[in-house]
């Protein structure tokens, strides 16, 4: 329930974290989180986890 | 106990070129102001989630959903362009650290992926999980999950929100 002065700071028991990988079209590094990781910079599925 | 209503939302050419007639899902409140704007990813791409210390990227796949967060209401206009700015144009979603001023700026948020959990139990923007979103109190009932068939919305009485599918052409 949210407190009339705001909402309540409640830490969520889940945090992100991702996998690094290397890209093999063109070589960017990223993190990346999901089952499906794509390239950010040249959008390429072509990737490797490192 | 929870029931849910599928939302033929999904097309597969993108809000870029379908112009006019991009589709959105608007659950609006029936109890406040409070809305949630809904559009599907037609186009699969990298999502960049940019942290204090780092950059996260999510595929977001085709059928996934970029959804707007408005709690204390506001303008369809306003979410919408929010919305077609990360799903048109790759805006990437930047996290705030926890009790950042900017927090309290924050009108609307966003959120994206196959499963959306409103919550009003979290500090709007602080959080780099793409699977919750902030809402008002009466919407954090509800949940929505996506494929190509469309949005499923999942909730425990159909009394507390109105849900309908509008186009492009009659927010701008």
């Amino acid at each position: 329930m949210c407190s009339g002065a705001g909402p309540i700071d409640v830490e969520l028991a889940e945090r992100l974290k991702g996998r690094k990988y290397k890209c093999k079209k063109c070589g960017a590094t990223f993190e990346a989180v999901g089952k499906h990781p794509m390239c950010p910079t040249c959008e390429s599925e072509d990737v490797a986890e490192v | 106990m929870m029931e849910s209503e599928l939302y033929p939302l999904y097309r597969e050419s993108d809000a870029v070129s379908d112009g006019d007639d991009a589709a959105y899902l608007l659950i609006s409140s029936t109890k406040s102001p409070a809305f949630i704007l809904i559009g599907q990813v037609s186009r699969r791409f990298a999502l960049c989630i940019e942290l204090q210390e780092r950059e996260v990227c999510q595929t977001l796949m085709e059928g996934d959903m970029v959804a707007v967060s408005a709690p204390e209401g506001g303008e369809l206009r306003h979410a919408a362009m929010l919305l077609e700015l990360v799903r048109s144009y790759r805006q990437p979603l930047l996290v705030l650290p926890k009790d950042h001023a900017g927090s309290k700026r924050l009108s609307m948020v966003v959120s994206a992926g196959s499963e959306i959990i409103p919550k009003c139990t979290i500090i709007r923007g602080t959080h780099p999980e793409q699977n919750v979103i902030c809402s008002s109190e009466e919407l954090s009932a509800l949940s929505f999950h996506a494929s190509t068939d469309g949005v499923k919305v999942s909730y425990p009485s159909k009394d507390i929100f109105k849900a309908e599918i509008i186009r492009y052409s009659e927010i701008f």
